[in-house]
């Protein structure tokens, strides 16, 4: 299981159990979703889970840039993610 | 019991002098340094490695954790130390580009006539007039567009980008323009059918999701019917119900994701299928 396309083994677990029972995936990391994609899986990310679990736009920046500190988000990728909220619906 | 196995190595003499001047201060033979010494070394390296898979995009942090030999939190540790930047899918800021960052349960005000199905607004007409002979290349989109415009109209950002990337891969002398270049679609056997019927871009989100899932036997019918044997998505989003729609279908055809062609995403959409398309 270690070797399935660079993914680790509770990533490749999450997939199978996805598959499994049709439902989507959580996962954080592009490659892992690429995967999920190619397997014919719906993924989500946590930046996914934030936008549609955060409706107050303020608490939303708030949760965007200590998310972005935490993974260590690239400024241009922080930057666009503001701009969406900024555009958001309010 | 542990297994060890006997590595005979050549070293420097001056290297061998410090080994032994380790073994001194330590208590333990030259042997013994020299193992530890590996056992610390090969540990280091193997994280070395695995952090440049890492920063690559080889591997997810997990599977690099596992690789070097240590925990998952070890390795964000270790990832959070050297700076490696967080690489986001360009497929979650298309996803939420396109629902205009909005909040899941948010509604956006439409009025009742921008919902047309596409028998009501003619699109079903246009689609069966364009409709080549034998479909080789199916096109599969989400769903017309609520604003009006339309692939099958000659006046949508698909319809651009895909007379573009026709042209790059064959030539731009060889692909006509405006409504001329959809006779070329389809006398290539390339012809596009949506997911969903009437439009969903300006849905709320589960509403969208709810009309998407809704067309996947339609979809399912429709590759059945018309054997392609190689079908592009044309939205990120969508490939999980095109697959599950060819598997449904038993179908064989080769997959093609591609995400929709506006704003930044438009030259990567250009680029893909122009290389899709380009003749071996």
């Amino acid at each position: 299981m270690g070797d399935a396309g660079g993914i680790g083994t509770g990533e490749a677990e999450a997939l199978a159990a996805a598959a499994e029972r049709s439902l989507p995936v959580l996962v954080s990391e592009r490659r892992a979703s690429r995967l999920a994609q190619a397997l014919g899986i719906e993924s989500r990310t946590p930046i996914d889970l934030l936008f549609a679990g955060t409706p107050q736009r303020e608490q939303l920046r708030q949760r965007i840039r200590k998310y972005a500190d935490l993974v260590q988000l690239r400024i241009a990728d922080l930057d666009y993610l503001m701009k969406l909220i900024e555009a958001r619906t309010p | 019991m542990i297994d060890r196995q006997q590595v005979n190595l050549r070293l420097e003499r001056e290297l061998v002098d410090q080994l032994d001047d380790l073994a001194r201060t330590e208590h333990v033979d030259r042997t013994e340094v020299a193992r530890r010494l590996l056992v610390s070394g090969v540990a280091e390296a193997r994280i070395e490695r695995a952090l440049r898979d890492y920063a690559a995009g080889r591997v997810t942090a997990w599977r690099a954790a596992t690789d070097a030999g240590i925990s998952l939190y070890d390795m964000l540790d270790r990832i959070h130390e050297r700076g490696i930047p967080y690489e986001l899918d360009p497929e979650v800021l298309e996803r939420l580009d396109a629902q205009g960052g909005r909040h899941a349960s948010a509604r956006v005000a439409e009025k009742a006539t921008d919902y047309r199905s596409d028998a009501d607004s003619g699109i079903d007409r246009l689609r069966e007039q364009f409709k080549p002979e034998r479909v080789t290349t199916l096109f599969v989109g989400e769903s017309s567009p609520a604003q009006g415009t339309h692939f099958y109209r000659a006046n949508s950002n698909l319809f651009r980008a895909t007379r573009a990337a026709y042209a790059s891969a064959l030539g731009e002398d060889a692909v006509p323009t405006g409504e001329a270049f959809l006779r070329f679609f389809a006398d290539q056997g390339a012809w596009l059918v949506d997911l969903a019927d009437p439009p969903v871009n300006k849905l709320p989100d589960n509403d969208r999701r709810a009309a998407v899932e809704a067309g996947i036997p339609r979809l399912a019918e429709v590759i059945r019917n018309e054997h392609p044997g190689r079908i592009v998505v044309v939205k990120r989003d969508l490939a999980a119900s095109v697959h599950r729609a060819v598997a449904t279908a038993g179908s064989k055809a080769e997959i093609l994701v591609l995400p929709f062609p506006v704003r930044q995403w438009a030259p990567v959409y250009r680029r893909d299928l122009a290389a899709f398309l380009k003749p071996d």
